[in-house]
């Protein structure tokens, strides 16, 4: 499993082993059932303090993408991540409505529009 | 305490050949000047003892092994127990070598006998080296060693070996002090003329060391208990 | 368990110097960096703790129970759980490898003699070597596999990498994160298993930076500071402002207090939270806290 942490990246620490897990396990390469690494065994393998690494690994239970077992660690949680998607990508539909909706009242323009999410979608690759 | 006292004679392994060395030499001198062998016995107890425990108080200050003791699985009164077991051993020890040394010493004047040049002043040493004499010696060594650790391993215990040092000789002037005015006290008094001669017999010179031998146990364990309470509240 | 250590209201005074209300604890399962000045009084608090002094006031739980309260015997076995690090090697002199080894056999229930055996060979200390052939970095490197072959629950570590060259730290901040990740007995309950935790105080704050999940502060006896190293080096950060820059700082009310120190170039400014400050004011630089400049500034810089 590799995690790549940036010091001089403006999202915190948690956040970036948050996303970085999330996207391993949106793609496949951890699988429903794998077993993660403790919480103690990461924040030492990255150099990182285990607060760090608890906060990351509390906030993927509380999105529902890994599950822990007391006593016997962190697991990818099974066949959600498909679920998860589909609740990701309904958010996402319902917050571009919100802006769609938005931009019609405030008298901005498709194009206007499409031209704004551009722009935000490349600020965020560079950042 | 079994690893207190293991752990004591460990650090003391190389002085343990190296205080007989030292002994020799010193004990050689006191022959010539006291011209007797009596003494001999009893005098390298005391010194063999208090070289070496002067050396585990030594060993307690040095980069703070006392505040590491603490820290290991080995309660405050089982330090001071230990503490206490290895000076018998090292008193019995003392006593050994004293001993040794001794007959050694005893050889060396026999050869020195045979020499035309010497051989007036080994016979004049021989003549005053029985071996009753010698046995009695070595005990009154083992007494009066354990009679200066009853008083001196507290004091060592309580405030380590640079502040008790200076305390010591204090302690000591006020013991001897206190013998000294019981035995003026004792001259005062009657004679029992009985006594005395019962006394010079064998038997009653054997009964009079045994009983200061129980003294001296018996003070040297009211010292560790006393030694034990100070221990306890000492800031390390 | 919830602490291993639990040290709340300490007291203790001595000629010139005293420790007043100090609380230090050490959760389960974490690193907790201990720093202060010199004579701030980091090596009193640890060994009120470990037994060594007897405090005015105040309690110290070990491992959950309270120290003071129980028999000697108790609080001896509660020491089979802890081990310790000193800055200097403090065994006697005349002792050798193997000699340590069959005390430590002796003293602790837990031993573990192969365990031992390797650390050594990994530390390169051969068995015949005598306390005082060891050099400086040697013998904390033998105390440290002493303290660690032994299955404790808890270490404190006491200045104990000051002599060490950098390689050498890093390797022992490695011993030490393999230490953590182990499990071990716990001692108030021997059928269950508990987290490690180690308590190190030092000086050299950039191993702190590496390993330490909290940072605790003393200064002349008390506590300073107590806070997750990562409010230091992943949120606190340093502006450096201009004296005009630094004006319009002063008259902002949204951050608070805040510790400044103003230098010949310019003026540092402890702020709490950098993401936020950097929003507000995009033109002054804001690097990120090392746990030196937080400590020298919370310790001696003013407030605004």
């Amino acid at each position: 499993m590799d995690i790549i942490i940036s010091n001089s990246s403006t999202v915190p620490i948690y956040g970036q082993i948050g996303s970085q897990i999330e996207t391993l396990i949106m793609t496949g390469q951890l699988q429903a059932g794998d077993r993660l690494p403790s919480i103690r065994a990461l924040a030492n393998d990255l150099r990182i303090s285990a607060i760090t690494t608890k906060r990351a690994y509390s906030e993927l239970e509380s999105k529902g993408f890994i599950e822990s077992v007391p006593g016997k660690g962190c697991f990818v949680a099974g066949g959600n991540a498909e679920l998860l998607r589909e609740q990701h990508l309904r958010r996402i539909e319902s917050l571009l409505q919100q802006a769609a909706d938005e931009a019609r009242t405030g008298n901005v323009s498709n194009r206007e529009l499409r031209d704004m999410v551009d722009l935000i979608l490349e600020s965020e690759d560079d950042g | 305490m079994k690893a207190m006292v293991a752990c004591d004679f460990a650090c003391l392994r190389g002085a343990l050949k190296g205080v007989l060395f030292s002994s020799l030499f010193v004990s050689v001198v006191v022959l010539v000047g006291m011209g007797s062998f009596y003494i001999l016995p009893a005098c390298l107890t005391a010194m063999v003892f208090l070289t070496l425990i002067n050396n585990l108080f030594a060993y307690d200050e040095l980069n703070d092994w006392q505040g590491l003791r603490l820290t290991m699985p080995i309660t405050r009164t089982q330090t001071v127990q230990g503490r206490y077991v290895s000076a018998l051993l090292l008193v019995l020890y003392g006593a050994v070598a004293g001993i040794v040394l001794t007959v050694v010493l005893m050889g060396i004047a026999v050869v020195v006998q045979s020499i035309p040049a010497g051989s007036a002043f080994a016979a004049g040493l021989l003549a005053n080296g029985d071996w009753q004499g010698i046995a009695l010696s070595a005990f009154a060594g083992i007494a009066l060693s354990m009679l200066i650790a009853a008083v001196m391993l507290p004091v060592m215990l309580r405030n380590g070996l640079t502040k008790g040092i200076r305390v010591l000789p204090v302690m000591f002037a006020l013991v001897v002090i206190m013998l000294l005015a019981l035995g003026q006290g004792v001259m005062q008094m009657p004679q029992p003329v009985g006594l005395i001669a019962w006394l010079q017999t064998d038997i009653g010179a054997i009964a009079a060391i045994l009983a200061i031998l129980v003294i001296s146990v018996v003070l040297f364990a009211a010292s560790c208990f006393i030694a034990i309470k100070l221990y306890a509240r000492r800031e390390l | 368990m919830d602490n291993l250590l639990a040290i709340r209201g300490l007291c203790k005074k001595y000629d010139g110097f005293a420790l007043y209300d100090v609380d230090l604890t050490v959760p389960a399962g974490s690193v907790v960096g201990f720093i202060g000045t010199n004579g701030a009084g980091k090596t009193t608090t640890i060994k009120s703790a470990l037994g060594a002094t007897v405090p005015d006031g105040g309690s110290i739980e070990l491992f959950g129970q309270d120290v003071q309260a129980m028999s000697e015997s108790r609080s001896a076995e509660l020491k089979q759980h802890v081990g310790a690090v000193f800055d200097a090697c403090s065994f006697p002199s005349g002792m050798n490898v193997r000699a340590i080894a069959s005390m430590m056999a002796c003293l602790y229930g837990a031993w573990d003699a192969t365990g031992f055996e390797r650390r050594c060979a990994e530390f390169g200390l051969s068995s015949d070597k005598k306390v005082k052939e060891l050099s400086r970095g040697m013998g904390m490197k033998l105390m440290l596999a002493c303290a660690l072959s032994h299955n404790a629950s808890l270490l404190v570590l006491d200045e104990a990498t000051a002599g060490l060259d950098p390689m050498a730290r890093d390797e022992v901040l490695d011993t030490l994160r393999s230490f953590m990740v182990g499990e071990c007995t716990s001692s108030a309950d021997p059928g269950a298993s508990c987290e490690r935790g180690i308590l190190i105080s030092s000086h050299i704050t950039s191993d702190l930076e590496k390993i330490a999940d909290y940072i605790v502060c003393i200064d002349a006896g008390r506590i300073v500071f107590a806070v997750e190293k990562d409010a230091i080096t992943e949120t606190a950060g340093i502006a450096r402002c201009r004296a005009d820059q630094f004006a319009r700082v002063r008259e902002d009310a949204t951050f608070g207090d805040m510790r400044f120190m103003t230098h010949s170039y310019g003026t540092d400014i402890l702020v709490d939270d950098r993401f936020a400050f950097q929003e507000s004011f995009p033109d002054i630089t804001v690097d990120r806290a090392t746990i030196d400049e937080y400590m020298s500034l919370r310790l001696k810089g003013g407030i605004r």
